[in-house]
């Protein structure tokens, strides 16, 4: 696929004293485990994080055509939550999985996957109501993604938001007919909950070198929603498609970050040792494209029926040599 | 108010938080189409004319600067 040129790293925006690093933040280099904090995309308009400066010059230059689908997402919302039926049916974690994710393939979803939620899923400060979460990834097209990095591939991303909000928001209202609290996490924005960990625990995928997740269905071509429930269900296992293997070796998201914010290796991010994109250099572009994206995009598991072979072909050549999930 | 309570108490916080949206979705209409609008001239300027907006102090009010 033929992606537009990228618009150079440079800026006319930026601080005179910049706030604190938004690395330090999000903690690379550290080797203790600790809950992770918000840097941008501000989810708590009473509290200013370090970045707030960024995050309102983010919120006003973005495009009509990308805006309009943020506030439909965020009136849409409204019904994240409600009431659960008075009638508890509850026929045993496997059959409630099963009602759950046929539930969410039936209002659309492409990939479920459920998981628990653990303390290092929930930001700082905040919050997770219920303990398992139901992980719903959705793809973009990829005819409207091959212009990423502009306001038409950004309108695409949020408008996938909206959609993967309404199905998260299905799937939760289906739980509640159930008797079981639950709530739909469809916010664009972050909120209280680290999408990715939690999906990858769900076996939707795995982490690639781009800091986004890698399904063996859509590539990195997806957004993720969740629904938070106390309903009993079956936990899915994370899933080794092969993505280190590729990524190790792969540099096309490095050579084609206009900001050339991706590290080659695996970082060590709060206690874990993971890939990991420079905040400092990737936020300033990803505000002048209105969210970029050239990163997932190029990405050759993204490309349409490529992740399926891409994955079975590194995994039976790990087979082959006899060796287990090589990380640097 | 407990939007996950039953009956009236629930009807309200469920109401209200309704409200509340469509008022945040207005106000945020609002702003983008004043205060927003004039960032977005203000970077269309520095954009051509290579001067740079400061955000320090965030981004309204203060004129980009060469």
């Amino acid at each position: 696929m033929k992606f537009p040129k990228a618009p150079p790293a440079e800026y006319a925006f930026g601080y005179r004293s910049p706030p604190q690093s938004g690395n330090e933040i999000n903690g690379h280099g550290e080797r203790e485990r600790r809950p992770a904090t918000q840097v941008f995309h501000n989810a708590d308009s009473r509290k200013p994080i370090a970045w707030q400066g960024l995050d309102d010059f983010f919120m006003c230059v973005n495009p009509w055509q990308v805006v309009r689908h943020r506030l439909v997402n965020k009136f849409e919302l409204r019904g994240e939550t409600g009431p659960a039926a008075r009638r508890r049916v509850d026929e045993g974690p496997e059959d409630n999985a099963a009602f759950v994710k046929s539930a969410a393939k039936r209002a659309g979803a492409s990939l479920v996957g459920i998981t628990e939620v653990r303390e290092s899923d929930v930001f700082e400060g905040r919050e997770a109501p219920y303990g398992n979460a139901v992980c719903i990834g959705l793809p973009m097209r990829r005819d409207e993604m091959a212009h990423a990095a502009t306001p038409r591939g950004a309108a695409e991303v949020m408008r996938t938001y909206k959609r993967v909000a309404r199905i998260a928001m299905r799937v939760g209202r289906s739980i509640r007919r159930r008797g079981f609290p639950a709530k739909a996490y469809g916010d664009p924005n972050a909120t209280d909950i680290l999408h990715i960990p939690l999906a990858v625990r769900a076996g939707l995928g795995q982490l690639g070198k781009h800091g986004s997740m890698i399904s063996r269905e859509h590539g990195s071509n997806f957004r993720l929603a969740a629904v938070l429930t106390d309903m009993p269900l079956a936990l899915d296992a994370p899933e080794d498609i092969g993505v280190d293997d590729v990524c190790l070796h792969c540099r096309r998201c490095v050579l084609d970050c206009p900001p050339d914010a991706i590290h080659e290796t695996k970082q060590w991010v709060r206690g874990e040792k993971r890939w990991y994109v420079d905040f400092d250099k990737c936020v300033p572009y990803f505000t002048k494209t209105y969210g970029c994206a050239i990163c997932i995009e190029v990405c050759p598991w993204s490309e349409p029926g490529r992740g399926e072979a891409l994955s079975e072909r590194v995994l039976a050549l790990r087979e082959r040599s006899g060796s287990r999930a090589r990380t640097r | 108010m407990d939007e996950t309570a039953r009956g009236i108490g629930g009807i309200a916080a469920r109401g209200w938080r309704t409200l509340v949206l469509a008022g945040v979705v207005v106000r945020f209409v609002a702003f983008y189409l004043t205060k927003g609008r004039e960032v977005r001239l203000r970077h269309r300027r520095a954009e051509q004319t290579g001067a740079t907006i400061w955000l320090d102090h965030g981004p309204f009010g203060n004129e980009a600067e060469r």
